[in-house]
C-alpha cells in the first residue's frame, strides 16, 4: 500500500509540476509527510539488511550459528543487570 | 647472587564458588598469608574475569599486596626488580572441557619466561577417572593440565603421599617436587567455653550428648555412607552417640545418608548441618567425642589435625595421605570394612588410654604443622630454585607490547571491517597483534597478526594477557559480539559512531511491538537512570533517527566499564560528552587521526586549473541508507542539472524510494543505482567520478570511510559531515545542514569551475598522503599501551 501510495504521489506530482507552482507546493508538502514516514521505512530497511547479512553469513558458513543475535542481546542485557530474559 | 625469590601468587581459587570455602581455598589463603610474613610474597593476584574474592585474608588486602592480574601488573612487578616466580596454588581449577583454562595457565606470565611454581594437592581424578572424568573430553583436559603441572620449575606438595603421586603419575623429577606440608590455622584451639552459647543455639538437640563428627561432602569417596553404617553398629553395641555430618551436601546425598541411617537404625541420631563457618566447625571439633575421616583417598586430610588442635582425637582411613596425617597407626582403620570402622570408633570411645595416645601424637603433629613452617619450607625450596635456574631466568624479560583488536573484519563489517584490516596492516612490527572477530575460519590477515574467534576470547585467549584490548564499535547489530566481549572483558572502546540505538533496534527487529517497547524502555531507563526520556523514546519506536533525535545514544551502557574511549574526531568527542551522565566522572576520551588508503604514486589531481569540459558524473559512495538522505541527493541533482550515481549496496526498498523520487523530479535518465560492486568496479567509479557527494542526516559523530577513500583517489568531495570539517580548510567542500538547494548550488559551482575542483582534488590527496594508516595505528597503539595506573 505504501509503495502504491508513493507511486501514486510520484505520478500526481509529475503532472502537477506541469500546471501551477501552488499545486507543486501542495504536493511537496505531501512528500514531506511521506518523508517523515521514511523513518519507519528505514527501520524496515535496516531490519531487512540485518537479516540479509545474517543469511549471507550463514551461506558462507563462516560465523557462529543463527539465533545468536537474540542470544547475544539477552547476554548483553544480562551483563547490564537484567534479571530475566524477556522481562527486563 | 640471586636475591631471595618471591612469589606472585594466583589467588583466583578464592574467586571460584565451591573452592573458596573448602580445604583448597583455606590452604591457599593460609599459605599466602604466611609467605607474606616470611617476606616471600611479591603480590597476590586476582583474576579480573571472576567474582570478587571470598575469604581474602585481611592482612594481605590492607597491606596492598592484592592486585588484579594483568599484563600491566606483570610489567610493574617485574620492573620493581628482584627475583619473582609465578605461583599457581590451585592448578586444577577450570578443567571442564569448555572451562576457561587460560585463566590458570596465564599466558602473560608464561610469555614473560618467569619461573613457574605450582602447588599440587592431589591427583585423585587420575587414579579414579571413571568417577571424576566422565567423558574423554574431561580426561583429555585434565591430562593436558597435569602435563602442564609436570613442566613447572618447582612442584610443592601438601604431603609425602602427593609427592609420590607426582613422581609416579606425572613422572616429575624427584628433585623438582618438594613437600611443604599443610598448616593448621591457629584459629583451631582447645575448648575455652567461649562458644558454648553458639553451639547450643545452633545444634540444640545435641546439648550434652556425645557425638561422632565427620566433615563430609557429596562424594562417595568420602566414605560417609559407610560411616553411618559403622555408627549404627556402635550404637547397637550399646554406645550412646550421635553422628554429625558437617559440610555442603546435595539433596541427593542428604537422601542417601538418611536412607543409610534408617537402614542402620540410627535415623534419629544423624545430624546434617550443611555448610558451616569456621566458628561452628571449631565448636563441633571441640565437643565431638571423636572425629572420623573415612575417606578412600585424600591428598592431605586437614580435619584430622584441626580436630587434634581442638583437643579431640581423630580416626582416619589407613590410605593415601591420611596415614601420614593420622600420626599413629592406632588412629587408622580399613575404610572398606564397616566392621573395622565401627571397631575403631568403639575402641576410642571406650579406651581413654587409647584416646590419650592418639591425641598426643596428633597434637604434636598439629603443633608442628603451622603455616609459618610451611612458608619456611617453601622459602627453602625457592632458594634452591634460585640457585638451580640460570641467572638469566631472573633477569627482566623483554616482552613485546601485546594488543588485541576486537571487531569485524572483511568480508563482514562494511567500512569498519575494512578500516580494522587497514589498521592491522599499518601497525608497527614491535607490537604483537591479535585480531578477534566473529569469523570462525581465520581470515586473510597481514603477516604476524594472529586471529582469535570471538567465541574463544576469554576461553582460549586471556584478555588480561594483553597490554590493551581495543573494541571497534559501530551502530548495527553486527557489533553485538564486540559489545558482549567489551562488557565482559573491559578494554578500550573505539567508537566509529557515538550514537548506538541501531544496535538495539536491529537486534530487536524480530520482537513484536510490545516486547520491543518493553525491552527498549528497559535499556533507556538503564542508560539514563532517573532521567530517562521514556516518552520520546516510545514515540520514536523503531526509528533510529527519531531515537537519536530523542537523545537516546545508549553510550552510558557500553562506557560504564571501559578503560577509555577512542573516537575519530573532535565532533565525536563533543557528542560523547553529551550522552554520558552529566556532572559525573567519565573514562578518558582520545581523538584518533583520520586515515586514508594509500595514494597511488602516479595519481594526479583531477581536472585542470585551466578548465576542461565539465563532466557531470556525481557519485554517492558507500552503503545506501536513509541516514545518507538519497532523496535529497536526487532533489539536488535535479536542481543542479547533473547526473547522480549511487555506488554501493542498496536495499531494494531504497532503490524504490530513489526511483520514485527521480520520477517525481523528472530525471530518471540521470539517476543510477549500481547496487553492490566488486573492488575493480568500485575503483573504476572512483576514477570516473567528477565529484563525490556524501550526506548524513543525523549527528552520530561518524567518520565516512567513503570520504577518506575519495580523498585518496583525488575525487573532490562535497559533504555535510561535521567530522569532515575538521580536515582543514579546503580539503572538502563542506556544507552545514541538509538543504537540497544549497547542495545543488555547490555541486553546480564545482562542475562549472574546474580550477576549484582541481584545487580540492590536490588538497584532498595531500591530506590523504599526510594521514596514512600506519600513522593512525601508531597513535592508537601508543595511547592504549601507555602504562596504566596501578590497580
Amino acid at each position: 500500500m505504501k509503495r502504491f501510495l508513493q507511486r501514486a504521489l510520484g505520478w500526481m506530482e509529475r503532472h502537477v509540476f506541469a500546471q501551477t507552482h501552488a499545486q507543486v507546493s501542495e504536493i511537496n508538502e505531501r512528500l514531506e509527510r511521506l518523508g517523515a514516514r521514511l523513518d519507519e521505512v528505514q527501520a524496515v530497511v535496516e531490519a531487512t539488511a540485518a537479516r540479509a547479512a545474517t543469511s549471507t553469513e550463514h551461506s558462507l558458513s563462516m560465523v557462529e550459528a543463527d539465533a545468536r543475535t537474540t542470544r547475544r542481546f539477552e547476554e548483553i542485557e544480562r551483563l547490564l543487570g537484567a534479571t530475566e530474559p524477556g522481562i527486563r | 647472587m640471586i636475591p631471595p625469590v618471591r612469589l606472585a601468587v594466583d589467588l583466583q581459587v578464592l574467586q571460584v564458588e565451591g573452592f573458596a570455602d573448602r580445604g583448597i581455598g583455606r590452604y591457599v589463603a593460609g599459605h599466602t598469608e604466611a609467605l607474606a610474613r616470611a617476606g616471600r610474597l611479591a603480590a597476590a593476584l586476582l583474576a579480573p574475569e571472576l567474582s570478587p574474592p571470598s575469604g581474602l585474608p585481611a592482612e594481605l588486602a590492607t597491606a596492598g599486596l592484592v592486585r588484579w592480574d594483568s599484563m600491566g601488573e606483570l610489567r610493574r612487578l617485574l620492573a620493581d626488580g628482584g627475583a619473582i616466580a609465578h605461583h599457581v596454588p590451585a592448578p586444577f581449577l577450570h578443567t571442564g572441557p569448555t572451562d576457561p583454562s587460560v585463566l590458570v595457565t596465564v599466558p602473560h606470565w608464561a610469555d614473560a619466561g618467569v619461573a613457574r611454581v605450582v602447588t599440587l594437592h592431589d591427583l585423585i581424578p587420575l587414579r579414579d577417572p571413571d568417577r571424576y572424568l566422565p567423558t574423554p573430553a574431561h580426561l583429555d583436559r585434565y591430562r593436558a593440565r597435569a602435563a602442564w603441572v609436570a613442566t613447572a620449575d618447582l612442584v610443592l606438595t601438601n604431603s609425602e603421599y602427593t609427592r609420590r603421586e607426582a613422581i609416579e603419575l606425572l613422572e616429575c623429577d624427584p628433585a623438582q617436587v618438594v613437600t611443604v606440608g599443610t598448616g593448621v590455622s591457629p584459629f583451631f584451639t582447645p575448648a575455652d567455653g567461649t562458644d558454648q552459647e553458639l553451639f547450643d543455639h545452633w545444634l540444640p538437640t545435641l546439648e550434652g550428648r556425645p557425638f561422632v563428627l565427620t566433615v563430609g561432602g557429596s562424594d562417595a569417596r568420602k566414605g560417609t555412607e559407610r560411616l553411618v553404617a559403622a555408627v549404627g553398629r556402635v550404637v547397637n553395641g550399646g554406645a550412646d552417640v550421635h553422628l554429625v555430618v558437617v559440610g555442603d551436601l546435595t539433596a541427593d546425598w542428604r537422601r542417601r545418608l538418611t536412607d543409610a541411617a534408617r537402614k542402620a537404625g540410627v535415623e534419629d541420631r544423624l545430624v546434617m548441618t550443611g555448610p558451616v563457618g569456621d566458628d561452628a566447625l571449631r565448636a563441633c571439633y571441640r565437643r565431638a567425642a571423636v572425629t572420623v575421616t573415612p575417606s578412600l583417598a585424600e591428598g592431605f586430610g586437614l580435619p584430622v589435625l584441626e580436630s587434634a588442635a581442638c583437643g579431640t582425637p581423630a580416626l582416619a582411613s589407613a590410605t593415601t595421605a591420611l596415614v601420614e596425617v593420622a600420626a599413629t597407626a592406632l588412629a587408622t582403620f580399613d575404610p572398606t570394612d564397616t566392621e573395622a570402622v565401627a571397631g575403631a570408633i568403639a575402641d576410642v570411645l571406650a579406651d581413654d588410654g587409647r584416646r590419650g595416645s592418639i591425641l598426643s601424637a596428633q597434637r604434636d603433629l598439629a603443633a608442628r604443622s603451622t603455616w609459618d613452617v610451611v612458608a619456611s619450607r617453601t622459602a627453602d625450596a625457592l632458594d634452591e630454585l634460585g640457585r638451580s635456574l640460570p641467572g638469566a631466568a631472573w633477569g627482566p624479560p623483554s616482552l613485546r607490547r601485546r594488543v588485541a583488536l576486537v571487531g569485524p573484519l572483511p568480508p563482514l563489517g562494511g567500512g569498519i571491517g575494512l578500516y580494522n584490516r587497514r589498521v592491522l596492516e599499518g601497525a608497527p612490527s614491535d607490537v604483537a597483534l591479535d585480531a578477534v572477530s566473529a569469523l570462525v575460519a581465520a581470515p586473510d590477515l597481514p603477516e604476524g597478526v594472529g586471529h582469535i574467534s570471538a567465541a574463544a576470547f576469554g576461553i582460549d585467549a586471556r584478555p588480561a594477557s594483553y597490554d590493551a584490548v581495543v573494541y571497534t564499535l559501530g551502530n548495527s547489530h553486527g557489533h553485538l559480539p564486540t559489545i558482549e566481549l567489551a562488557l565482559r572483558y573491559p578494554g578500550w572502546l573505539w567508537l566509529h559512531e557515538v550514537r548506538l540505538p541501531a544496535v538495539a533496534v536491529t537486534a530487536l527487529s524480530g520482537s513484536d511491538d510490545e516486547d520491543f517497547a518493553r525491552e527498549l524502555a528497559w535499556l533507556v531507563e538503564r542508560s539514563y537512570p532517573g532521567r530517562a526520556p521514556t516518552g520520546a523514546a516510545r514515540r520514536a519506536g523503531r526509528s533510529v533517527l527519531a531515537l537519536i533525535d530523542a537523545g537516546v545514544g545508549f553510550l552510558p551502557l557500553v562506557t560504564e566499564r571501559c578503560r577509555g574511549l577512542l573516537v575519530n574526531s573532535e565532533v565525536a568527542r563533543r557528542l560523547v560528552r553529551l550522552d554520558l551522565a552529566p556532572l559525573a566522572h567519565h573514562p578518558p576520551v582520545h581523538v584518533l587521526p583520520p586515515a586514508c588508503p594509500p595514494v597511488s604514486p602516479t595519481a594526479r589531481p583531477r581536472a585542470s586549473p585551466e578548465g576542461d569540459a565539465a563532466d557531470d558524473t556525481v557519485v554517492a559512495f558507500g552503503v545506501v541508507s536513509m541516514a545518507k538522505r538519497p532523496d535529497l541527493l536526487v532533489d539536488a541533482a535535479a536542481l543542479a542539472g547533473c547526473r547522480i550515481t549511487f555506488v554501493g549496496p542498496c536495499p531494494p526498498i531504497l532503490v524504490q524510494v530513489i526511483g520514485d523520487r527521480a520520477r517525481a523530479r523528472g530525471i530518471t535518465d540521470r539517476v543510477t543505482v549500481t547496487g553492490t560492486v566488486d573492488e575493480d568496479e568500485w575503483q573504476e567509479w572512483m576514477a570516473r567520478a567528477t565529484l563525490a557527494v556524501q550526506l548524513r542526516d543525523a549527528a552520530s559523530g561518524e567518520t565516512s570511510a567513503a570520504v577518506l577513500e575519495s580523498l585518496s583517489a583525488g575525487v573532490p568531495v562535497v559533504t555535510n559531515l561535521a567530522t569532515a570539517a575538521e580536515y582543514g580548510d579546503g580539503t572538502v567542500a563542506h556544507l552545514p545542514g541538509v538543504d537540497a538547494p544549497a547542495i545543488a548550488g555547490r555541486i553546480r559551482a564545482l562542475l562549472d569551475h574546474p580550477a576549484e575542483r582541481h584545487r580540492l582534488s590536490a588538497a584532498g590527496m595531500a591530506f590523504a598522503r599526510a594521514h596514512p594508516f600506519d600513522r593512525l595505528a601508531e597513535t592508537l597503539l601508543s595511547i592504549v599501551t601507555a602504562p596504566e595506573p596501578p590497580s
